[in-house]
């Protein structure tokens, strides 16, 4: 059994959280940056325009769609975020696991590029529901996510799948990579604390291994969405 | 008065295309790619006068292009590129030898004018101070 403290996991609650804030928020302020230089060029064009010089329809066409195209990604993201930050609302709650899964697969999906990882996901359980954290969920599959995307690296690949089991949900998460013996220990503790704390349970990963695979097992009803 | 020869290097192809354009329509010769190892082989073939670098790209990160950049050019301007401001990446960035950086989002007459004083610093055979 882990050692760690009711402050640490407070702690590591609010690490994750911040991570995926941070991490959303970045998104964000690049799609503005390049609403930003768009808008810039348009003017730029416009007064071009102005002092006589031809301008291309065709460029000024292509520039305002581009606008609106980051406008509809920074939605995507705003809707994505909005949902994870909802997830607090209450500790005990009927939920899609994989409705949920899929959005913290979707909001990790900018970890994954920056470290050169493929994040995929498997698996639609549309009549699935289980009873709980949806928080706590989301933190337990994200350390599995970033223990599974650290260990891969550049070029490597993570599958996260939601399947129904005998007794519930299964979530598995599987890398390409070898999981390290030490640098992962303090992560796979902390698993362990989320996955007891929301009545669930964790196969992890040998250490060493070609390939890894974490299974998270949570009690649940299928055909109760 | 010669033009300057500019290097954008950033993972977004949707900002990289404004700006060159941007960089054009004021006179400087610009081009830009979208990945780190992209750059370096960019730098090895061409001549530039700044790379301005964004730090955190997928694949080689900002600062260990710009490490291996100085290796071949160690005179090369180089001003960063990043999402927030005072990170450690951009104080590490400085440190091994960046001009400067700019916070996204970026306004062209900042980037304008840090550029020109990068070459210029650059030419003096100078640092920021």
């Amino acid at each position: 059994m882990s050692d760690i403290s009711a402050e640490e996991q407070l702690r590591a609650e609010l690490a994750f959280f911040g991570r995926m804030t941070a991490s959303v928020t970045h998104e964000i302020n690049n799609c503005i940056a390049i609403i930003g230089q768009v808008s810039g060029l348009l003017q730029d064009l416009c007064y071009s325009a102005q002092q006589g010089r031809p301008v291309e329809l065709e460029k000024l066409c292509s520039n305002s769609q581009k606008v609106g195209g980051q406008v509809a990604r920074i939605q995507e993201i705003v809707k994505r975020l909005n949902r994870f930050a909802h997830s607090v609302d209450n500790a005990v709650v009927c939920f899609n696991p994989c409705d949920t899964v899929h959005n913290l697969v979707d909001l990790c999906q900018r970890f994954a590029s920056n470290r050169g990882v493929t994040l995929t996901m498997d698996g639609t359980l549309d009549a699935v529901a289980i009873e709980g954290d949806p928080f706590c969920l989301q933190q337990a599959v994200f350390l599995c996510i970033d223990t599974a995307m650290e260990a891969s690296r550049d070029g490597g690949s993570v599958n996260v799948s939601v399947t129904s089991s005998d007794s519930g949900i299964l979530i598995t998460v599987v890398s390409s990579a070898p999981l390290s013996s030490d640098e992962h220990k303090l992560s796979l503790a902390l698993l362990e604390c989320v996955v007891n704390k929301i009545g669930g349970s964790a196969v992890l990963p040998h250490t060493g291994a070609e390939e890894h695979e974490f299974r998270l097992e949570f009690p649940g009803k299928i055909g109760a969405a | 008065m010669k033009r300057l020869k500019v290097l954008l290097v950033d993972d977004e192809e949707e900002l990289v295309a404004p700006l060159i354009e941007r960089l054009k329509l004021r006179d400087y010769e610009a081009v830009g790619v979208l990945d780190g190892a992209e750059a370096i082989e960019m730098v090895k073939e061409r001549e530039f006068d700044v790379v301005v670098l964004d730090v955190k790209m997928p694949g080689l990160g900002g600062l260990e292009v710009m490490r291996q950049i100085k290796a071949v050019r160690p005179d090369l301007a180089i001003i960063l590129l990043t999402g927030r401001g005072s990170s450690k990446e951009s104080d590490i960035g400085i440190e091994q030898g960046a001009y400067d950086y700019l916070i996204k989002p970026i306004d062209i007459k900042d980037l304008i004018r840090k550029m020109n004083d990068a070459v210029a610093a650059s030419r003096d055979g100078g640092q920021h101070e």
